[in-house]
């Protein structure tokens, strides 16, 4: 009897308290679970970190269970296109079963992992939880190495940390024997790959060492088939658009075939604004490119990514011009002048004018021509066509010098010509010799005080110089735009210089309007020229220089209406008053045909 | 018996001061060298056993009467550890960050046995009023005892103390802190000379007392 209510009570305690075990869990199970599936989907984001919420949101709730997980550790499975698997698996820790979440990329680098439960020893193996455990598996770590056991593990829990290896393990071979297949090209494989797609069955070779050093392109191949060149692929960076990175790019192939045609284009890849850039790796876009000749490339931007496509197209007409110049089979029998076009383009790059200098300087018995070399305004320097005598021994040569005074280039103006390292340095030398003392090259423009400026343009909130944007002049320093407090262009301040007889040079500042009016004329510089000599009574009524009313004669004139002819110099005083009026005539010429004739 | 009844403050200062769990009685050693690398995980520590203790002392003295002693141990193992299962549902459902704080603790709560030691020294013998407030100022004296441990242990070997990553003070320098005290070492350290300190006072006082 003793027995039975010694029995009877301990039962009666156990189901009464199971009873209250179960309704709490009753009524808490179903909240729990909910949030634990809150919690899963949000740690998704951290180990697989190229997912979308919106883009992903199909596949982020959608356990693939196609494939066969038994002794695999893993109980979920989530594929997600183009981007990586998440593997949710359990094992066995020291004291609790631990259940974590881990992605791979398509590439079979592990891109994150979270552990969601565990219940292991305080200070030992629930260490598992913490964040550096997780941290380690961010960065780094591929398939391979996880199945390798190339991780740390927990010290003192040797259990929780025996148990992680054994299902990651597990994990890892899973993922390598079922998704391993897709892995990573290289670099060099993918420009392979996609080289062959532009020249089909050819054999690529690198030939860029061959070639010229030119921005036209990173890297080039020519593509062979049974030892006949059937084209060339050409390795291109281009900007992009994204405007809050400046230095995005985009990296892309260009197929041109023996016989200036295009065969495609290929992304390579990109930095630029995921979406914008997307059409650009479309075949609708390579397709664009097929068939084109080089001499007529017709390609379209998608809308809204002008500036893309504006970079894209830039970078392959450069190419354009560098394959013209170097594989086209016209260059036989072109002129000189298109000779040294060419070869100038093989060290400056494309370029839009070759203004041709070489009557403008001295003569010389060496260089032949002489050309400033300017693309859409920005001058890249002087190219020099060069047939010098050294030794009795005459040497052929265009050379490049930027606008720094460096030698850039140089190119043998008859391919069959070698000349030694110290023969080309003989030449370049004596190139630079007459480059310097010519004052040749464009140098960089002096930027003027407001306070000097506003003598030349009195009404004007604040200058910006343009110079850069113009035709390179040597007598003039710098142009700017005189712009009003809200950035409206009123009119132009020409910095220039002017021949003295007591300094060399006179330095004047000249404002116009936009109407076509000058306005005044400010001598920055030698005010020390000797006025005093000066003939004409009309220009003597106390006056020095540079406050003479013959100055007068060219302020404040329409400038059409301003005649030079009808403006003498004084005599007296001609050295000055001849620089100047020289100097003056070339400014407004200059300003006629730069600003006025570009229809500013 | 001629013992007169203890009033409910004496109850409550017992557990806090004169039969301190931690430092005199020595119950729940486990937590106390465990849980004690950092002030958080002791007030965690604490938190949870205030709330078991408090708990099971009243069911358990509720049910006293009816308990045959042959079989009282396991009633209150399993009273005690549907508790703890219990309240680990709630939390974990309704207050999810704090369960992920205390989570690992909340369940060694059930092998704490001071817990099971006021079941059997207290509860079974008092009524229920007397063994909530019993099991309140117990709860108290061993959070507060594992908090002291845990205060020396994370200020002396840290050199800063962090609660719930809000309460930050930096005490000591980087290159001054004595990193022993936070290794599982250092918990006994501390404790032996926190008993030794804590005895002398005791002793010392227990003297005065019988000279007077």
């Amino acid at each position: 009897m003793k027995t039975l209510k010694l029995v009877g009570m301990l039962t009666l305690i156990v189901v009464s308290f199971s009873l209250l075990v179960w309704v709490a869990n009753d009524v808490t199970a179903p909240i729990i679970a909910e949030r634990k599936i809150i919690e899963a989907n949000a740690a998704k984001f951290d180990v697989l970190p190229s997912l979308d919420a919106t883009a992903d949101a199909d596949a982020l709730d959608k356990n693939v269970t196609t494939y066969d997980l038994s002794g695999t550790s893993i109980t979920e499975l989530y594929v997600f296109e183009g981007k990586g698997y998440i593997y949710k698996a359990e094992f066995g820790g020291f004291a609790s079963t631990i259940v974590y979440l881990v992605g791979v990329d398509t590439n079979n680098n592990v891109t994150g992992l979270k552990i969601l439960e565990q219940n292991d020893s305080p200070g030992y193996g629930a260490a598992i939880g913490e964040a550096w455990f997780s941290e380690q598996f961010s960065t780094g770590k591929t398939a391979e190495g996880l199945q390798d056991g190339e991780f740390d593990g927990i010290s003192g829990a040797s259990a929780t940390t025996g148990g992680f290896t054994g299902s990651i393990n597990k994990v890892m071979s899973f993922h390598l024997t079922t998704f391993g297949g897709v892995v990573a090209e290289t670099f060099e494989e993918k420009l392979a790959r996609l080289s062959g797609e532009l020249f089909p069955d050819a054999v690529f070779t690198d030939v860029t060492a061959d070639n010229e050093a030119s921005n036209a392109f990173e890297i080039l191949f020519e593509a062979k088939i049974a030892d006949d060149v059937v084209g060339y692929v050409y390795y291109i960076e281009a900007g992009g658009a994204n405007y809050a990175a400046p230095t995005t790019h985009n990296h892309f192939l260009i197929g041109i075939n023996k016989d200036g045609e295009f065969t495609g284009f290929s992304m390579i890849e990109t930095t630029d604004t995921s979406g914008i850039i997307d059409y650009y790796k479309t075949t609708d876009f390579s397709d664009e490119f097929v068939g084109d000749s080089i001499d007529d490339l017709s390609i379209d931007a998608d809308g809204g990514a002008t500036e893309t496509f504006n970079k894209i197209e830039t970078a392959v007409k450069n190419a354009i011009v560098y394959h013209s110049a170097n594989f086209s089979v016209i260059t036989e029998g072109e002129t000189e002048e298109q000779k040294f076009a060419r070869l100038t383009t093989n060290i400056f790059g494309v370029y839009t004018d070759l203004e041709d200098i070489t009557r403008d300087n001295p003569a010389s018995h060496d260089i032949d021509k002489i050309a400033n070399i300017t693309n859409d305004g920005t001058y890249l320097g002087v190219s020099y066509f060069v047939e010098a005598k050294i030794n009795d021994v005459v040497y052929k040569l265009v050379v490049g010098i930027n606008p720094a005074g460096e030698v850039v280039g140089t190119q043998y103006i008859y391919e069959e010509d070698v000349y030694t390292e110290a023969e080309i340095t003989a030449i370049t030398d004596l190139v630079l010799v007459y480059h310097t003392a010519n004052g040749l090259g464009r140098p960089v423009a002096p930027v003027l005080d407001d306070a000097d400026l506003l003598l030349a343009f009195a009404g004007a909130d604040h200058f910006v110089s343009i110079y850069d944007t113009l035709t390179y002049n040597s007598t003039i320093y710098n142009v700017y735009e005189a712009q009003d407090a809200t950035d409206a262009v009123l009119g132009y301040v020409y910095h220039f210089k002017a021949s003295g007889r007591s300094q060399s040079h006179i330095e004047i500042v000249y404002g116009f309007n936009i109407l076509g009016s000058s306005v005044t004329i400010g001598v920055l510089t030698g005010d020390t020229e000797s006025w005093d000599d000066a003939a004409f009574d009309f220009y003597t009524g106390g006056e020095t220089w540079p406050n003479t009313t013959w100055l007068d004669n060219w302020e404040n004139q329409v400038i059409d209406d301003i005649d030079d002819s009808q403006i003498d110099t004084v005599a007296g005083v001609t050295d000055t008053t001849g620089g100047v009026k020289a100097a003056i005539e070339e400014v407004i010429d200059f300003h006629k045909a730069e600003i006025i004739g570009g229809g500013s | 018996m001629a013992k007169h009844e203890k009033s409910l403050g004496e109850i409550f200062s017992n557990g806090i001061l004169k039969q301190n769990p931690t430092f005199v009685q020595f119950l729940g050693m486990c937590p106390t060298l465990a849980v004690t690398k950092t002030v958080e995980s002791a007030l965690g520590m604490g938190a949870g056993v205030i709330f078991v203790l408090v708990m099971s002392n009243l069911v358990i003295s509720l049910i006293r009467k009816y308990v045959p002693r042959e079989v009282r141990i396991p009633i209150y193992i399993v009273v005690i550890a549907s508790l703890v299962t219990v309240l680990e549902m709630f939390m974990n459902a309704f207050v999810p960050d704090l369960a992920a704080q205390l989570g690992t603790f909340l369940a060694l709560i059930v092998v704490n046995c001071l817990i099971l030691g006021r079941a059997e020294a207290f509860a079974s013998k008092n009524g229920p009023v007397k063994s909530m407030v019993d099991g309140l100022g117990m709860a108290l004296g061993f959070t507060g005892g594992i908090t002291l441990i845990a205060l020396f242990r994370e200020a002396l070997g840290k050199g800063s103390i962090t609660v719930w990553g809000e309460l930050s003070f930096q005490l000591i320098p980087d290159n001054f802190q004595i990193s022993i005290l936070v290794e599982s070492a250092g918990a006994f350290l501390v404790f032996a000379i926190l008993v030794a300190t804590i005895n002398k006072i005791r002793f010392n006082r227990e003297e005065r007392n019988e000279v007077a």
